[in-house]
């Protein structure tokens, strides 16, 4: 997980300060004429965007400390997708919840998906006694050629 | 099924009965041929071209000569309706003895009140028929007659199409759901697709969370299901901002509507603080005469206040 630069503008006015503790204005933009469809020929002005952004970060901080205060209660020391769903609930945003599960099990899913295909061993296709039979041959192979 | 048959074999001299006491022209052997086959298309049951027959001539034939409600629901259930005749005939055996006896009988009187009308004619007709058809066609030719015989009674009483409109009925409420409130609660059962696409950057997020010091660990999904939440929470705003840029006939949104937008939901009551700074001055700077956003502004000063008491913490430590 690098920085996501992609979308972000490279803007001399959010490097400095808080642009770390904001949102990309790029991607929000962008999401809001996702949101408004074409037909409506609705626009988002600027200034409401930089609000919106704004309140997007209040989200954010709203829930992570709610989430966060859940977890001490629990004595967890690491915030879990639970707290952030019991969270949203005694905020008042219990619809999210299932929408926010699915997410985080479709992401759990691609995370598999992933390690399984860094995980060579299993990729080779060879059962364990082929592989140590290789070993013992490359190893083999290895002694001759110093000896 | 089978109770069915039964019920209907003493019925059927009833049937005879009557036609040659009203009309003693008509050849008989013609017409109770048709009486019984009539009842046995509706033991047969699911022939699709019986029911379509069925459906235009006998229903609304019942409501005209049988003046007791009860009766015609039971008749139109059982029969008018395509997709309750495959599901009733399980309860019919229980309850049909009871139900099915007085429609019968109405039909039966009904054809003895029109004989004058067409028995004459079209016996010949119809005799054609029954000899060219084998018996199984014969309840079609036999319903055929009946639509031709029984509009005119049917009309006064016209009681299926408010039958039809009541099963529409209670789709209506869900239709119109103009209030916002009760969107999201509609959401709960089943996940609406996202509009949106793109992504809020997974990185940021878990910064900006643990831009309060309180926080600390977060686990790996963490960042996604607050970014998720996030993005529905957006969605809501801009919607709803959008909402009241159309109310005001503008087409363009902006910080005051969005200000606006954020009083209409209790919910969205933590983001008072952050709009009474900004909305107030940008009304101030650009348009002059609105009252609703500045009342809004002084509850806003309150709650901001007591929010701010509440989680004290991160608001310091945001800026910096």
């Amino acid at each position: 997980m690098g920085r996501p630069g992609k979308s972000d503008k490279w803007d001399p006015k959010d490097c400095s300060g808080s642009d770390d503790l904001s949102l990309p204005k790029a991607t929000v933009q962008k999401m809001v004429t996702e949101i408004l469809p074409a037909s409506s020929g609705l626009s988002f002005a600027k200034e409401a965007r930089d609000l919106l952004i704004e309140c997007c970060v209040e989200f954010i901080t709203l829930v992570s400390s709610e989430a966060n205060e859940i977890s001490e209660k629990e004595a967890k020391k690491t915030i879990a997708c639970d707290h952030i769903t019991k969270a949203l609930e005694t905020l008042g945003f219990s619809e999210y919840i299932p929408a926010v599960l699915e997410a985080a099990a479709q992401h759990k899913e691609t995370q598999k998906v992933r390690e399984k295909r860094g995980n060579k061993l299993e990729d080779s296709g060879m059962t364990m006694e082929q592989l140590e039979q290789m070993q013992r041959e490359a190893l083999a192979e290895a002694r001759q050629k110093f000896q | 099924m089978s109770t069915q048959d039964s019920s209907y074999a003493p019925k059927s001299p009833d049937l005879s009965s009557f036609y040659s006491s009203a009309t003693s022209d008509i050849p008989q052997d013609h017409n109770v041929p048709g009486g019984y086959s009539f009842q046995a298309g509706i033991g047969a049951g699911p022939g699709p071209h019986q029911y379509s027959t069925y459906q235009s001539s006998v229903p609304s034939s019942v409501p005209s000569s049988v003046p007791p409600p009860t009766s015609a629901p039971a008749y139109g259930s059982n029969d008018s309706n395509n997709t309750a005749f495959s599901t009733y005939p399980p309860q019919s055996t229980t309850g049909q003895q009871g139900q099915y006896f007085p429609p019968r009988q109405q039909t039966q009187f009904v054809q003895t009140n029109q004989s004058p009308y067409i028995l004459q004619p079209p016996p010949n007709h119809s005799t054609s028929y029954y000899s060219s058809y084998p018996e199984s066609a014969s309840p079609a030719a036999y319903h055929q007659l009946q639509a031709q015989l029984q509009p005119q009674p049917s009309r006064p009483q016209t009681s299926q199409p408010p039958a039809a409109s009541n099963q529409f009925n209670p789709s209506d409420p869900q239709n119109n759901m103009p209030p916002r409130k009760i969107a999201p609660a509609a959401k709960q059962n089943e996940i609406e697709p996202s509009p949106v696409k793109t992504k809020f950057p997974t990185a940021r997020i878990k910064r900006i969370m643990q831009a309060d010091e309180e926080v600390g660990k977060v686990a790996q999904q963490t960042p996604i299901a607050v970014g998720k939440a996030l993005e529905l929470f957006m969605v809501q705003l801009v919607r709803k901002s959008a909402e009241v840029a159309r109310e005001k006939n503008s087409k363009r949104i902006t910080a005051p509507m969005l200000k606006q937008a954020i009083g209409s939901a209790n919910e969205w009551d933590f983001l008072q603080d952050i709009v009474a700074k900004v909305g107030e001055e940008k009304e101030g700077g650009k348009s002059s005469g609105r009252t609703k956003p500045e009342s809004d502004s002084d509850e806003e000063g309150e709650t901001g206040e007591v929010k701010k008491k509440g989680r004290g913490g991160r608001k310091k430590k945001a800026p910096a």
